[in-house]
């Protein structure tokens, strides 16, 4: 439940059982209306569909035995190098400037098996395949990579793990 | 980073889950734990932003 919903929840009558509760701070208002809610929540769920692979892809996240390093903010040299990407049709291809200047790319056709597939898709596998292609070169070591894409779908799978 | 603790118990937070529901198909998760597990795991994804997007098969279980 987000904010502006606890906010409309706190202020409504259920969360005023008496005069002297409007004095109380938010965070007490809130854990008392989520106690007084409490009794309604199931006490079983059933998983959804996805849940299983979301669990796999978190055990893959969290697979070392010790925490993950994360670069937060480098502190070397700035370097911008572009790359670009579009797929088309069966199509696909991309480009990107190695920190060497040398010219990388990929490009080809889709195999059958986009066939059936929409067009966010083969915009979205383009990314991630090249992005994946420059993990493997060794091109993202020590970088931070800003995607732009005109592609809304391809946006919120990245946000959301799916469209 | 995290530390130590803090992965070690994300880390056995989703392996149990991903026990049960291998161990018995079909089977009913409780609510209350998925929310604590969840609400960990939130605190996680603060530090590792990657493991954000799976955390919608929790929500979606809790809110479904």
């Amino acid at each position: 439940m987000g904010r502006t919903e606890w906010m409309k929840l706190i202020a409504s009558d259920i969360a005023f059982e008496s005069e002297q509760d409007i004095n109380l701070p938010f965070e007490s208002r809130k854990r008392k209306c989520s106690s007084m809610h409490s009794q309604d929540m199931p006490e079983l769920v059933e998983p959804v569909p996805r849940f299983k692979d979301d669990l796999q892809a978190l055990q893959l996240l969290l697979g070392k035995s010790e925490p993950s390093l994360r670069l937060v903010r480098g502190n070397k040299i700035g370097m911008c190098l572009v790359g670009f990407g579009d797929a088309s049709g069966g199509g696909f291809r991309s480009s990107w400037y190695k920190e060497s200047f040398d010219i990388a790319y990929r490009f080809g056709t889709r195999g059958p098996e986009l066939d059936d597939g929409s067009s966010n898709l083969r915009e979205f596998t383009n990314l991630a395949d090249t992005l994946e292609e420059m993990g493997r070169q060794g091109d993202l070591k020590n970088m931070e990579v800003f995607l732009f894409t005109d592609n809304s779908t391809s946006e919120a799978a990245y946000f959301n793990g799916t469209c | 980073m995290t530390t130590q603790t803090k992965w070690d118990r994300a880390k056995t937070l989703v392996t149990e889950f991903l026990k049960d529901l291998e161990e018995e198909a079909g089977t009913q998760l409780e609510f209350k734990r998925l929310e604590k597990a969840v609400g960990f795991l939130c605190h996680i994804s603060r530090t590792y932003p990657t493991m954000f997007p799976y955390l919608k098969g929790f929500y979606n279980t809790l809110n479904g």
